[in-house]
């Protein structure tokens, strides 16, 4: 039902227009590091402040599901691409909790991601996206080369 | 439409793409970082490219939304915190392969490696919030114009 993969020029305009749409109709900036911020009071059964942020979460899962199930897949693995290749689980988990803390952490302090800095930010002309988008963008690549190679360019 | 629907509709056209283009996986994000496959970038930019000049314009149109307010589209002033944080944001996702929105799809779609992935990155956002007195008391202030959102 779905292309091998959807191509960036019709996948790039599509996120955009939901941008647009996001702020067009609710006034709120498109971006999914603070809907972990509200996942994390619920797990810990705090007052949620931003329900929005909640909504855009569930819909965002709902989304993945139905692209996976047209794409033919939709069941439970425990692959990870050439890191899951390369590396026992034992390793790969810890190494992505804290990938994810660093990233959680940094989006944070930085007041964006790769998709409220990134997409939205960007589009909305925000010195500060743009700023942070070239930072974590040249890092990203450098720390790329360093892991490329680290593995003896097996990543 | 309410604001929670709205979210709704959007996150799930959203996810749906985030998959659709495959960026959900790792070997994508990886071969994007390694420079050799431009893919990403060129969805990034023309991502970019299609909402700017739409923003633009409904600001410069006075745009209202449905609720009848003046459209506020966030514009900050580059400090040390955006730097800095990003540094560490760009090795996450160099060591990870997936960003939020990605970690959240793949484990929608079914990628239990998603799970500490999204651990990680509750654990992060919430630890920052609380070093920068953002915790659970200190977020008093919902809406679309805080300084610090992602």
């Amino acid at each position: 039902m779905l292309p091998e993969r959807l191509p960036w020029f019709i996948a790039g305009p599509a996120i955009g227009l939901l941008v647009v749409a996001l702020y067009a109709l609710a006034n709120r900036r498109l971006g999914v590091t603070q809907s972990y911020v509200q996942m994390s009071k619920v797990v810990l059964g705090r007052a949620v402040t931003e329900r929005w942020r909640l909504w855009l979460f569930g819909g965002m899962a709902a989304g993945a599901v139905v692209a996976t199930l047209l794409r033919g897949g939709g069941v439970v693995h425990g692959d990870y691409g050439a890191l899951g290749v390369l590396l026992p689980g034992v390793v790969l988990v810890p190494l992505l909790f804290l990938g994810g803390a660093l990233m959680g952490y940094g989006a944070r302090w930085s007041g964006g991601c790769t998709s409220g800095h990134g997409i939205s930010g960007n589009a909305g002309l925000s010195v500060a996206s743009m700023a942070a988008t070239a930072t974590f963008m040249a890092t990203a690549i450098a720390v790329t080369y360093g892991i490329h190679l680290l593995t003896g360019g097996a990543l | 439409m309410s604001v929670n629907l709205i979210s709704l509709l959007v996150g799930a056209g959203f996810g749906f793409v985030l998959v659709a283009a495959r960026l959900n996986e790792f070997d994508t994000i990886h071969q994007m970082l390694l420079l050799r496959e431009l893919d990403v970038y060129f969805l990034m930019a023309s991502a970019i490219g299609t909402a700017a000049p739409l923003l633009w314009l409904l600001r410069r149109t006075g745009w209202r939304t449905p609720l009848g307010e003046p459209l506020r589209v966030e514009q900050q002033p580059v400090t040390k915190d955006n730097m800095a944080g990003a540094v560490l944001f760009g090795a996450g996702w160099a060591v990870t392969g997936a960003c939020p929105g990605p970690a959240l799809v793949m484990t929608a779609g079914g990628a239990v490696m998603g799970v500490p992935l999204m651990a990680g990155l509750m654990v992060g956002a919430v630890v920052r919030d609380a070093v920068a007195g953002r915790g659970a008391t200190a977020t008093a202030t919902p809406g679309p114009q805080r300084s610090v959102e992602c």
